[in-house]
């Protein structure tokens, strides 16, 4: 179970108004793992990982060819509304729905899909999600509160965990501790490894140190490759090659 | 080398001018505020005196000429009506070019849009006669409701419009990403976030209209009975006013500021619910 | 752990229908504006073929001799619009200024932004209530001084009250340009040691100057197509007035006063092509204010 990958690609290539994006990348992504892609800004880490639950789908100049993989099964022959239950995605800012309760919050995954629960099936999966979240003693007291009335940092928690309600494989994340504050992204950090336990992880960021913190693997995208990918101490503190080197050892 | 004298000098000089230069803007800013005081005082001094009990409740005043139950009845129907019809529609055309933006429809759409807003009122009012009074040879309030929607429309489009633009994209992408379908995200996230807004801006197109009068001569028309029926003439305020004023009896004169004690009253009341609305946490 | 998930075959199609429903609220607005310029086209072709070029140059409007010429109107129309602007927009730079310049209390700045707030949001209808009230008589005794009949409607009364309706929207779209000025920018001339004055010769009115003429031009298509008061105030004369005091009339004081009555064929396509006239110049005036807005606004 630990050596099989979650997801893969072989031999993607990302097409922006047809002109190439990402170039032949070939990644695979490990089961309870966290994978951290890192590069210099504009290079598609974004828009890499918005394929992977078909966001990009949405974008009519994004188009891909290559394959990529969900537990071997390819993405595009899957219904797109079960993929992104299956991989979910937390964005750079923490978005809580503004007409929503935290409560509501962390099921808006089945209540947007009217997916009808219990209340019984409701508490359980508000203090479940709130629990590995690290938020329910926080606001298991105000549950009736908005989102907007959190932190930037809980609000971020929060995000999580109505993505987890949906009890995806994979969790995608692009950035998100750049608009935290250094204490809570310490804090969020830290979740992130206790989350590793139980879920697979992928994310994006700027902050090499984050990466050399929390990575299992990196992959280091530049220039419209994937110039180095492996475990992360060996990319980050003694890469192959030479871009990296100049890269990250400056 | 200019003398410590001399600059002081012409620094007082440039002080003068610069005083005399906020004198006359503080006198040509009297211009704009002498009148609204002028309005207003006439409006609530002459108004009041006009509101008894007998001018507000009686259904028929003058031969020919509404009363105010009339006006107040007949502007409260066709504006009720016209904002019934105007929200969803408004609502529809704001996220079509939200989501749409580049699509040639939406294009035109979006010049539609212009050139209905920049219609005079009277235009507006002569293309609705064509188009329902002439053929059956009757003023209705059905066709003073359509001219008010013309009117409305393009205003709550684009309020709505703005109000949508507003939202950050990454709000409706986290709905995506829960594997929520497009129209649902837009109808469960993204509509219900802009609701304040879009009410707020409505709560204007709807001041705008109510006080609209050339439009609803030609079409509802006026009536002295009191009328509930549509698709017969109906009295509205602003026509109760201009009826009033053109003559010179001053009792008909008083009632005719009544009228716009009343109809300003309206207009402050929406403007107010706007602005509390728009604005309340 | 729950993990039902929802039947997702009736997505596509409510995906489709949401669409429609979209597209033709669209196409329904879309129509709308090309069925209302059909609507006034062919109301007004009897009369473009019928009279021609006459339209323009013969001298009256006169419907009992089936006289049916624009220039009167046009004339007046140009004249009370043009004599208000001419008014209104000094006022309205002077109050734009005077509520972000010279006066720097923000409680003072609400209460006058405020104010003119309400008198935007006055009806036209109540204006020509107000004229007939207040600068009627006050004009009546000027055409004594000049022995003149005193009807008191005249070209000016209808020109200062519109001045006076037009001055608000003016200066909202004036004081809105003045606000985009960068605070930095004032405070460094300001910190150099210039006067208000000078203050606004150099760095205010050069800067908002595009804005100031888009706001001009808005708020001239908005008095050309103005009906209500000017029609209670200026005296509804076809004939182009030898001076101020006298009477005249415009397209949409003329439209409103006479479209009802006007059964003859003839007479009610004329009205129509005045009303096209008014609708093509009144856009045209709404297109090129706003392109100028936003051709300023990409500037900056």
């Amino acid at each position: 179970m630990k050596s099989k990958p979650v997801l893969e690609t072989k031999n993607l290539t990302i097409l922006v108004n047809g002109a190439p994006l990402i170039d032949n990348l070939n990644l695979s992504i490990n089961w309870r793992t966290i994978t951290t892609i890192i590069g210099p800004s504009g290079c598609g880490k974004t828009t890499l990982i918005r394929t992977f639950n078909r966001l990009t789908d949405l974008n009519p100049s994004i188009s891909h060819t290559g394959e990529i993989t969900l537990f071997g099964k390819s993405i595009t022959t899957m219904h797109p509304i079960i993929l992104r239950r299956k991989v979910g995605m937390v964005f750079q800012r923490p978005t809580p729905f503004p007409n929503m309760s935290i409560a509501e919050d962390v099921l808006a995954g089945y209540t947007l899909n009217g997916i009808p629960l219990t209340k019984d099936q409701k508490h359980h999966i508000i203090e479940d999600s709130l629990k590995k979240v690290g938020l329910w003693n926080e606001v298991k007291e105000r549950l009736t509160h908005k989102g907007n009335d959190l932190s930037g940092g809980q609000q971020q928690r929060l995000c999580i965990a109505r993505t987890l309600a949906l009890h995806p494989k994979l969790l995608v994340l692009d950035e998100p501790t750049s608009s935290l504050d250094p204490k809570s992204a310490a804090t969020f950090e830290e979740l992130l490894l206790e989350l590793k336990k139980t879920i697979t992880i992928v994310l994006v960021t700027h902050n090499i140190p984050q990466a050399k913190r929390i990575s299992d693997h990196v992959a280091f995208i530049q220039n419209h490759k994937l110039v180095e990918f492996g475990p992360a101490n060996q990319v980050l503190l003694s890469p192959k090659t030479k871009e990296a080197q100049e890269y990250l050892l400056n | 080398m200019v003398s410590k004298q001399k600059l002081g000098q012409s620094a007082i000089k440039r002080q003068r001018i610069s005083m005399m230069w906020t004198i006359i803007i503080i006198t040509l800013s009297a211009v704009a505020i002498f009148p609204i005081i002028s309005i207003l005082e006439l409006t609530i001094y002459n108004g009041i005196k006009a509101l008894t009990p007998h001018f507000v409740a009686s259904p028929l005043l003058a031969a020919e000429r509404e009363a105010f139950a009339t006006a107040f009845i007949g502007t409260a129907i066709m504006m009720t009506l016209a904002t019934i019809i105007t929200l969803p529609i408004s609502i529809l055309v704001g996220i079509l070019c939200v989501e749409h933006p580049n699509h040639w429809i939406v294009r035109m759409c979006r010049l539609s849009v212009d050139i209905l807003q920049g219609a005079p009122a009277i235009v507006i009012g002569i293309i609705v006669y064509c188009w329902m009074v002439f053929p059956t040879r009757q003023f209705s309030g059905l066709a003073g409701t359509l001219a008010l929607v013309i009117i409305m429309m393009p205003v709550s489009i684009r309020s709505t419009e703005e109000v949508l633009k507003k939202i950050p994209r990454s709000l409706i992408e986290s709905a995506l990403a829960l594997g929520v379908p497009n129209y649902r995200a837009i109808q469960k996230v993204m509509i219900p976030t802009a609701f304040r807004g879009i009410l707020s801006g409505t709560c204007i197109a709807a001041s705008r209209a109510s006080g609209e009068t050339a439009p609803l001569l030609l079409t509802a028309f006026g009536t002295p009975f009191i009328a509930v029926s549509l698709l017969k003439e109906m009295g509205a305020l602003p026509l109760m006013i201009y009826h009033y004023s053109a003559s010179h009896n001053d009792i008909w004169q008083a009632m005719a500021w009544g009228g716009a004690l009343a109809l300003i009253t309206v207009n402050v009341i929406l403007i107010s619910a706007s602005h509390w609305i728009g604005h309340e946490k | 752990m729950v993990s039902r998930l929802t039947k997702i075959d009736g997505i596509q199609a409510k995906e489709l229908a949401f669409k429609s429903a979209l597209f033709l609220a669209g196409i329904f607005v879309v129509s709308l504006m090309g069925a209302a310029i059909i609507t006034l086209g062919i109301g007004a072709w009897p009369a473009i073929t019928k009279i021609g070029t006459h339209f323009i140059t013969d001298k009256e409007w006169n419907p009992t001799l089936n006289q049916y010429s624009s220039l009167p109107l046009v004339c007046g129309t140009v004249l009370v619009a043009i004599g208000a602007l001419g008014i209104a927009l000094p006022v309205a730079i002077a109050v734009a200024l005077l509520t972000t310049v010279i006066i720097k209390n923000r409680k003072i700045q609400k209460i006058l932004n405020s104010g003119l707030d309400i008198l935007s949001a006055i009806p036209s209808v109540v204006f020509g209530l107000w004229g007939l009230t207040t600068i009627v008589p006050l004009i009546r005794h000027v055409q004594l001084y000049y022995d003149m009949p005193p009807y008191g409607v005249s070209m000016i009364s209808a020109l200062i009250t519109l001045a006076i309706m037009s001055i608000p929207f003016a200066a909202a779209l004036i004081r809105e340009v003045i606000k985009t000025i960068p605070n930095s920018l004032i405070d460094a001339t300001y910190a150099l040691g210039a006067t208000p004055y000078e203050m606004t010769k150099t760095v205010i009115l050069p800067y908002a100057k595009s804005g100031i003429i888009a706001g001009g031009i808005l708020a001239l298509g908005r008095a050309l197509g103005e009906t209500m008061a000017v029609s209670m105030l200026i005296g509804n004369v076809n004939h182009i007035p030898q001076n101020i005091l006298e009477q005249g009339n415009t397209i949409s004081s003329l439209l409103v006063t006479e479209f009802q009555d006007a059964i003859d064929p003839l007479y009610h396509s004329s009205l129509i092509v005045l009303a096209l006239v008014l609708f093509g110049v009144t856009t045209v005036m709404s297109i090129l204010g706003r392109r100028i807005i936003i051709w300023f606004q990409s500037k900056n």
